[in-house]
C-alpha cells in the first residue's frame, strides 16, 4: 500500500518533468512512427523474394514487428530510465542516496521513473498487431488472448531480469557502462520470428539471450500456436529468471563499496 | 602536423586502454550485419536469391561486418555534449582545430579493433572455407581506399549533424534518421542487388552506399569496370560535398558559439 502511494508520487513527478519539455513530444512521436515504418519496410524486402519467412507469412511477421516495437517502448519507458540509470549512479556515487532511503533499493532502482512519451511505441506496436490480425482475418480466441497476456507478462519479467543482472555487474566493473547497449544489439534479432534462425543461433536466442520469449512466443500465442503446457513453461522460466536476478542483485549489493568515499 | 598527431594519438591511446572492456562491448554491439546474414542464409536454403547463394551471403556479410567495424563513428555524442555544456570552448583555445582530436580518438579505436578482428577473420575463414572474394592486388588496394573514404564520409556527415547542436536540440535524432537510412540503403538490411530495380538505381547514387556497401562490392566480382569507375566518381563527389558542408557549418557555428559565450 505504501509502495503504491510512492509510485503515485513518483509518476506524478515524472509527468511534471516531461510536461516541461513537451515541445519534444511531437518530434518524438514522429520518430516512433519512422522506426515502425522502417521495420515494416525492412521485413518486406524478404517477402520480395520469398513468400514465407521461417514458416511465417507477411502479416504474421508483422505481429512480431509489432511486439518488437511494443517491448522497445517498455524498455525505453521503464527499464532505461531506472535499472539502466543505476550504472551511471554507481559511477558518480549518487547510488548511495538510493541505498539510504527507507524503502527497498530494488524497488526504487526499478520503478522510480517513467518516460511517458515512449509509451507511444507501446501504443503503435499494439496498433500494428491489431492491423496484422485484421489482414489475417483472425479473431483470437479467449484462450489465445489469455496465453498472449501471460506470455507478454513473462516477456516483461524476462527482459527486466536480464537488465537487472547486466546492471548488477556494474557493482564490480564500473567501466562497462555500455552493457545495456549490448542487449539492444541482440534485441535486433527479435524483429523476426525465431524460426528463421538455424542451429546454434536459434539455441542462443531461445535460452542464452532469450529474445524468442520476448517477440516470437507472444506472437505464437496470439496466432493460437501455444498450448497450456508451453505457456506455463514460459511463465515458469520467467519466474525462475526473476528469482535468479534478485539473488544476483542482492549478492552484488553486498559487494558494493561506494564510489564516493 | 604529424608531431601534433603523434601527441594526440599517444594521449587517446592511454584513454583507450583504460576503457578496453567498454570498447570490446561496443564492437559486439555491431551485430546487425550478422543478424541479417543469419536471416538471408536460411532464406537462401531453397536456392539463390537474386543470384546470391548462401556462400555469397556469408562472403558479403562477413566483409561488411569488417567494413562496419573499421568505419564506426561516434563523434556526434562527444560533439553534441561538448557544444551543449560549453566544453568545446576549452578545445577552441588549443592551437589545433578540435576535429583533429576527435579524429585521433577514432584512429586509436581502429587500431584496437584491427587487433581483435584479425584472429576473428581467420576463424571465420576456417569455418567457411568455401567463401570467395575477387581479391586481385588492385581490387584489394581499391577496397582499402574505398574503406578510408567511406569512413571519412561517415565521420564528416556525423560531424555535420553534431555541429547542428549549435542551433537545434534534435541533432542526435536527425543523425538517427541518417543512420537508419544508412542501414537500409547502405547494404546492411540487404545487399543492394536485392532491392527492386528502381530503388537500386536511386540508391546507387545516394551517399549511403558509399559509407558501407561499396568497399565490399569492389571485391565481390559483381561490378563491371564501368560501374567501378562510376562508383568511385560518385563517392568522390559525395566526399567533396560533405567537406564543403562541414566547412560551412563549422564557420557559421563557431561564430554563433562565440556570440553565445560572450
Amino acid at each position: 500500500m505504501r509502495y503504491l502511494r510512492l509510485l503515485g508520487v513518483f509518476y506524478r513527478y515524472s509527468l511534471l518533468k516531461e510536461l516541461e519539455y513537451r515541445v519534444n513530444f511531437f518530434s518524438n512521436v514522429l520518430m516512433s512512427v519512422f522506426w515502425l515504418v522502417w521495420g515494416v519496410v525492412g521485413v518486406s524486402i524478404f517477402f520480395l523474394h520469398r513468400d514465407k519467412m521461417g514458416e511465417w507469412t507477411f502479416p504474421e511477421v508483422l505481429i512480431v514487428v509489432g511486439l518488437f516495437t511494443f517491448f522497445n517502448g517498455v524498455m525505453e519507458s521503464f527499464l532505461r530510465p531506472n535499472v539502466g540509470a543505476v550504472i551511471e549512479q554507481i559511477r558518480d556515487g549518487t547510488f548511495d542516496f538510493v541505498l539510504t532511503k527507507p524503502v527497498n533499493a530494488q524497488f526504487i532502482a526499478s520503478l522510480r521513473n517513467v518516460v511517458l512519451w515512449r509509451l507511444v511505441d507501446v501504443a503503435i506496436g499494439l496498433g500494428l498487431i491489431v492491423y496484422a490480425l485484421g489482414q489475417l482475418h483472425v479473431t483470437p480466441s479467449l484462450a489465445s488472448i489469455a496465453f498472449f497476456v501471460v506470455m507478454t507478462a513473462s516477456a516483461i519479467i524476462i527482459v527486466y531480469s536480464i537488465w537487472l543482472m547486466m546492471v548488477s555487474l556494474a557493482f564490480w566493473f564500473v567501466k562497462i557502462d555500455n552493457i545495456t547497449e549490448l542487449f539492444f544489439a541482440f534485441y535486433e534479432a527479435g524483429r523476426y520470428p525465431v524460426t528463421i534462425y538455424r542451429g546454434l543461433v536459434r539455441v542462443l536466442l531461445t535460452f542464452i539471450v532469450p529474445i524468442a520469449f520476448v517477440t516470437t512466443f507472444p506472437a505464437s500465442a496470439l496466432l493460437g500456436r501455444l498450448d497450456t503446457t508451453m505457456t506455463a513453461t514460459g511463465f515458469a522460466f520467467a519466474l525462475g529468471l526473476l528469482i535468479a536476478s534478485n539473488r544476483f542483485w542482492n549478492f552484488a549489493l553486498r559487494h558494493y563499496s561506494s564510489a564516493s568515499s | 602536423m604529424l608531431r601534433k598527431y603523434a601527441a594526440l594519438l599517444r594521449r587517446s591511446m592511454g584513454a583507450m586502454f583504460e576503457y578496453r572492456a567498454a570498447i570490446f562491448i561496443w564492437m559486439l554491439t555491431n551485430v546487425m550485419p550478422l543478424v541479417m546474414l543469419a536471416v538471408w542464409f536460411s532464406l537462401a536454403e531453397d536456392g539463390p536469391i537474386a543470384g546470391y547463394t548462401q556462400d555469397d551471403f556469408v562472403a558479403y556479410y562477413l566483409l561488411l561486418t569488417v567494413v562496419r567495424q573499421m568505419t564506426s563513428v561516434w563523434v556526434i555524442w562527444e560533439l553534441d555534449y561538448e557544444i551543449r555544456h560549453g566544453a568545446l570552448a576549452i578545445k577552441l583555445l588549443h592551437p589545433i582545430d578540435p576535429i583533429h582530436e576527435y579524429i585521433a580518438g577514432h584512429l586509436t579505436d581502429k587500431v584496437l579493433r584491427v587487433v581483435v578482428l584479425i584472429p576473428l577473420g581467420l576463424l571465420a575463414w576456417w569455418i567457411f572455407p568455401t567463401i570467395h572474394y575477387d581479391l586481385t592486388p588492385l581490387n584489394f588496394l581499391l577496397m582499402l581506399i574505398a574503406t578510408v573514404i567511406a569512413w571519412l564520409i561517415r565521420f564528416l556527415s556525423q560531424y555535420c549533424f553534431g555541429l547542428l547542436a549549435f542551433w537545434i536540440s534534435e541533432s542526435i535524432t536527425l543523425n538517427d534518421v541518417w543512420f537508419a537510412m544508412t542501414m537500409m540503403l547502405g547494404g546492411i538490411v540487404a545487399p543492394l542487388d536485392l532491392f527492386p530495380a528502381n530503388v537500386r538505381d536511386v540508391a546507387n547514387y545516394l551517399p549511403f552506399r558509399f559509407m558501407l556497401a561499396f568497399p565490399v562490392e569492389i571485391v565481390s566480382g559483381r561490378l563491371t569496370p564501368a560501374e567501378l569507375v562510376t562508383g568511385f566518381a560518385t563517392m568522390t563527389f559525395w566526399l567533396i560535398v560533405i567537406v564543403i558542408v562541414y566547412r560551412w557549418l563549422w564557420r557559421k557555428g563557431i561564430r554563433q558559439f562565440s556570440a553565445f559565450g560572450a
